[in-house]
C-alpha cells in the first residue's frame, strides 16, 4: 500500500477522532477526495477502530461480582450508606467551626503580639533603638529628656 | 442519559442501585486500561473492583464538579501502574488467549468461531506488544471515546503528546496486527 501523504499523514488521527478544527478537517476531507494513498491509510484506521471497539466487550457478570465484595467488605446496604450521609452532612459544619477557631485563636495571637510590640515601643525605646541599629527618629523619639525623666 | 454526576448525587442521596450505573458504564473500559498495563484478565478484573470499591466507599470526595469518568481512570492507572511494580515474572506475550475465555469474553457473531477467535487472539497480542505510552491514550480514545484534552488531564501530558502518541499507537497497532496475520503494509 502506497503510504500517505507526509504533510497529511500526521493529521489523519486527529482527523479521525475529531479534533482538527473545522478549517483544518475541511481542506483534508478535500485531500482525502483526490489522494488515494490516504484515504486507504484513513479507512485502515476506521477498521482498526472498528475492531478494537468490537474487542472490548461488557462483562455482564461484572456488577455481580461487585455486588459480593461490597457487601463482603461492608454488609448489607445499610452502614457504609448512613456513615457517608453523615459525613456529608456533617463534615462543612465540622469544618466552619474549626475554620472559625483557628480564626479565633489567630486574632487573639495577633493582638497579643500587637499589644507587645506597642508596649515595647512605648515602654522600651532605648531597647528596640538599640537592637534595630542606630535610627535617628527612634533615637529622638525616645532619647529621655537631658538631665530629666519622662 | 443522566450524566455520571447525576448518578453520583443520587448515589450519594441514598440510592444505593444508582452506583451500579456507574460500574454497568465503565466496568469494560477499566477492565481493559488495567489489563493494559499488567496483562492478566484476573488481575485486571481485580483492579477494576478495587477502583469500583474505592469510588463507592469515598464517593463523596470526588469534587463537586469534577468528573467521575476521570476521577475513576485515574485511580485505576495509579493502581495498575503499582501492581506492575510489584510484578516480578517475566510476561509472556501470548495473554490470556485460552479459547474458552475469549469465548466468555462476549458474543461473536457473523464469523465462524476458529476465525473470530483467532483475529482476537492477534488483536490481543498486537495491542500488547505496542508501548504502554501509546496504548494507554489509544485505549482512552478508542473505549471511552474521551477528547484528547480530557486524556491529556487524566494522564497529565501535554495535548501535543497525547496526539503524537495516539496516531503512532494506531500505526504501530496496525503494522503489529498485519505482521500477526501475515499480512503487512
Amino acid at each position: 500500500m502506497k503510504r500517505a501523504c507526509e504533510r497529511w499523514e500526521p493529521m489523519l488521527s486527529r482527523y479521525l477522532d475529531g479534533e482538527l478544527e473545522e478549517r483544518e478537517a475541511s481542506t483534508l476531507q478535500e485531500h482525502v477526495r483526490s489522494c488515494d494513498a490516504c484515504r486507504a491509510e484513513l479507512q485502515s484506521f476506521r477498521e482498526l477502530s472498528t475492531l478494537l471497539a468490537s474487542h472490548v466487550e461488557s462483562d455482564p457478570f461484572f456488577v455481580a461480582r461487585f455486588r459480593a465484595r461490597r457487601e463482603e467488605l461492608w454488609g448489607g446496604n445499610g452502614s457504609l450508606q448512613l456513615w457517608r450521609r453523615l459525613a456529608v452532612r456533617l463534615l462543612p459544619l465540622a469544618a466552619a467551626a474549626f475554620l472559625g477557631a483557628a480564626a479565633a485563636v489567630w486574632l487573639t495571637m495577633e493582638e497579643t503580639g500587637l499589644a507587645e510590640l506597642e508596649a515595647r515601643q512605648l515602654g522600651d525605646g532605648f531597647l528596640m533603638a538599640a537592637e534595630e541599629g542606630p535610627n535617628p527618629v527612634l533615637q529622638i523619639a525616645f532619647e529621655p529628656f537631658p538631665g530629666g525623666e519622662h | 442519559m443522566e450524566s455520571d454526576e447525576q448518578v453520583l448525587a443520587r448515589f450519594l442521596d441514598g440510592d444505593e442501585r444508582a452506583f451500579e450505573d456507574i460500574v454497568i458504564r465503565y466496568e469494560a473500559g477499566l477492565r481493559n486500561m488495567a489489563f493494559g498495563f499488567v496483562r492478566d484478565w484476573s488481575l485486571a478484573e481485580d483492579i477494576a473492583q478495587d477502583t469500583f470499591l474505592r469510588a463507592y466507599q469515598k464517593g463523596g470526595t470526588i469534587k463537586k464538579g469534577g468528573s467521575v469518568r476521570a476521577w475513576l481512570y485515574r485511580v485505576t492507572i495509579n493502581r495498575a501502574q503499582d501492581e506492575l511494580r510489584r510484578i516480578k515474572r517475566k510476561r509472556e506475550t501470548a495473554l490470556d488467549d485460552h479459547p474458552a475465555a475469549a469465548e466468555q469474553q462476549g458474543q461473536i457473531s457473523g464469523e465462524s468461531l476458529a476465525a473470530s477467535l483467532e483475529l482476537r487472539r492477534h488483536l490481543r497480542r498486537a495491542f500488547s506488544r505496542i508501548r504502554p505510552e501509546h496504548r494507554t491514550p489509544l485505549l482512552m480514545r478508542e473505549v471511552e471515546g474521551m477528547t484528547y484534552a480530557e486524556i491529556a488531564r487524566i494522564l497529565g501530558w501535554p495535548l501535543g503528546t497525547v496526539q503524537a502518541r495516539i496516531h503512532r499507537a494506531r500505526l504501530e497497532l496496525r503494522s503489529m496486527l498485519g505482521k500477526l496475520r501475515g499480512m503487512d503494509k
